[in-house]
């Protein structure tokens, strides 16, 4: 997830994976920032982990609190965390509290505090937790706004980029919001039983961030920020490149139909009822990269990798070699509460790090029943195959047909943005029984033959046949279309 | 950045002058911090008042203020005797549009800058501050 930003001002790297993506390289150095969010919200552990990578670094940090956790339990917590250093404790990471001189001088008598913290420690970080205590020590309005506009002022001077953490949520026309550089918000989002945490940058100035949520966890290495995929990609707006060559799907039957195979660089969608073949038509497509010598992951949701090793091995494949050597990596989640934009970079850094040139993901659907937010899926796989397209990777995608359904589905305007080619694997039922029908109903940059032909799957693995013996209509029963649809 | 916090044994006294609030008082802070004692003034005109009632030891003025800005009041200081031997910083954060030739001063600082490198410029002038 590196980037590299042109920025005239000097940027305080954060450290925080992700969140200098989402920053567009990191904080404007010297200026003010509110970290607010709710109780648990992550605002302490984020400006902490940034103080001890900072720590790490050299610079010294300086922890103020007011009304907050105590030094003691604080120092608990972060323990728990890779990113804590207790050697850095007293030396780098300095804990102060200012509640005395709110409580007795107000205001003035805090920036006072400030003010010879900053002289004395000169440190390049400031972390102010409790800082709603401020607002509730009832200032007028005019007093806090002076208050923060003197604060702003002072860090401004003294080169400290400073983090003030308070326990509310929104855009509020509050001089807290107001008078500072940046407010960055996490929050949680519930649907169901399920939650996650979500980033908002509010403002930032100075800095070229991308706006809307973003996806973090709580991790024991900290706090880790997926920027969010289709808003990375669309900052980027690189165009892929395009290639002429065709490489083989690994049936050679099946190549002989569509023109010597697919076009290198392109996403196949093997659409098709459950059980009708789609798995076993990916393992062939990655075997033949295999033989070939490339690079080659599967991404899976609903069979193990030692399932989909065992699947190959019925039909003549050997995965577990190049699976073994690391030619061949699969990455496998369970369709449920995982986190997509974490998949997807688990993906792509994959791709990245061995130069992965083939790539099956078996089950589009597993991508779309994590999606937290469902009007997201679509943009989010466009940007999916986008990122394989401007890396060259030939893709082959399952996308599931409904068991039962009557009559086709409402039409997929996204599919043909996500796919150069579809193929559609059915059953088809005559008076002798049900057989495997394949269809091409798009294939970008190829002749093909538009007939319908017929797969068989045995113990050698699979062949289309020419033409299709099957007269009958397809099973309506197995009939159906592919959806946006969850 | 300078971390050396060492109050004078004599107690200097700074004059600044600024239209801009949030400079003069965060830089009063700081100077008072360091052992300095501090007067303000929003612009040239108010500061010519504060220098009729006390001479300080070294002026720190913006460039760009309403009614007098920083190269007139430097002009008049360097006119009079009286104070024409008071060191003088000046600081803008557009210098391009100053003719900083048609002034005498001792220091100038491009804003924004941080407070270690005026205090840096101060120390310079004042040996012992």
């Amino acid at each position: 997830m590196n980037s590299a930003y042109n920025s005239r001002i000097t940027l305080l790297q954060t450290g925080i994976p992700g969140f200098d993506e989402i920053l567009g390289g990191g904080l404007p150095m010297g200026s003010l920032y509110l970290i607010q969010g709710l109780a648990g919200s992550g605002k302490t552990t984020l400006a902490c982990q940034i103080g001890f990578t900072q720590a790490r670094k050299g610079q010294k940090v300086l922890i103020l609190t007011l009304i907050a956790e105590s030094h003691a339990k604080m120092l608990n917590h972060f323990s728990n965390f890779s990113f804590f250093d207790e050697a850095l404790v007293g030396e780098q990471v300095t804990f102060f509290s200012g509640y005395a001189s709110l409580s007795k001088g107000g205001l003035r008598e805090l920036l006072g505090l400030i003010t010879s913290c900053l002289t004395e420690q000169q440190p390049g970080l400031l972390i102010v937790d409790g800082f709603r205590s401020v607002r509730e020590s009832s200032p007028s309005d005019l007093a806090l706004s002076e208050f923060m506009h003197s604060l702003n002022s002072l860090v401004s001077t003294m080169g400290c980029t400073t983090f003030l953490i308070s326990p509310v949520e929104g855009n509020i026309p509050d001089s807290e919001n107001t008078l500072v550089d940046g407010v960055i918000e996490l929050s949680q989002h519930e649907r169901g039983m399920r939650l996650i945490r979500e980033l908002k940058i509010f403002k930032i100035r100075g800095a070229n961030h991308l706006l809307g949520k973003h996806v973090f966890e709580v991790t024991a290495d900290g706090v880790v920020i997926y920027p969010r995929f289709e808003a990375v990609a669309t900052r980027a707006n690189i165009a892929p490149g395009a290639f002429s060559d065709y490489v083989s799907v690994g049936i050679p039957s099946w190549d002989d139909k569509i023109g010597g195979g697919v076009v290198r660089g392109s996403i196949t969608c093997l659409l098709g009822s459950p059980g009708v073949g789609k798995t076993l038509m990916g393992l062939h497509f990655i075997d033949e990269g295999l033989r070939r010598g490339e690079k080659c992951l599967v991404l899976g949701f609903y069979e193990s990798p030692q399932s989909l090793v065992e699947k190959a091995r019925r039909i003549g494949l050997d995965l577990a070699t190049p699976l073994a050597n690391g030619d061949l990596a699969i990455i496998w989640n369970l369709p449920l509460e995982a986190v997509i934009d974490s998949v997807a970079y688990q993906m792509l850094d994959n791709i990245d790090a061995r130069r992965v040139t083939r790539l099956f993901i078996d089950g589009v659907e597993g991508l779309r029943s994590i999606v937290m937010h469902p009007e997201r899926a679509p943009s989010f796989l466009i940007a999916l195959v986008h990122a394989l397209r401007v890396r060259g990777v030939t893709t082959f995608i399952t996308e599931q047909l409904p068991y039962f359904k009557e009559s086709i589905a409402n039409a997929n305007s996204s599919a043909s943005a996500l796919y150069e080619n579809i193929m559609l694997v059915e059953y088809v039922r005559n008076a002798e029984g049900n057989y495997r029908q394949l269809s091409v109903l798009k294939l970008r940059e190829n002749d093909y033959d538009s007939g319908n032909c017929q797969m068989i799957i045995s113990s050698n693995g699979i062949t289309v046949g020419n033409p299709a013996i099957i007269t009958s209509h397809a099973d309506p029963r197995h009939r159906g279309h592919a959806s946006d649809g969850q | 950045m300078d971390s050396d916090v060492r109050p004078s044994p004599r107690r200097y006294a700074v004059l600044i002058v600024d239209d801009e609030i949030d400079i003069t008082s965060t830089f009063s802070m700081l100077f008072e911090v360091h052992g300095f004692s501090v007067r303000t003034a929003s612009n040239g005109i108010e500061a010519l008042a504060a220098l009729a009632e006390s001479l300080p030891d070294l002026i720190v003025s913006d460039c760009m203020m309403p009614l007098m800005d920083g190269l007139e009041l430097c002009r008049r200081v360097r006119a009079d005797a009286a104070m024409a031997d008071i060191p003088i910083i000046l600081m803008s954060g557009a210098p391009d549009r100053h003719d900083l030739t048609s002034v005498t001063y001792d220091a100038f600082l491009k804003k924004p800058f941080l407070f270690s490198r005026l205090l840096t410029a101060v120390r310079k002038l004042l040996p012992g501050a």
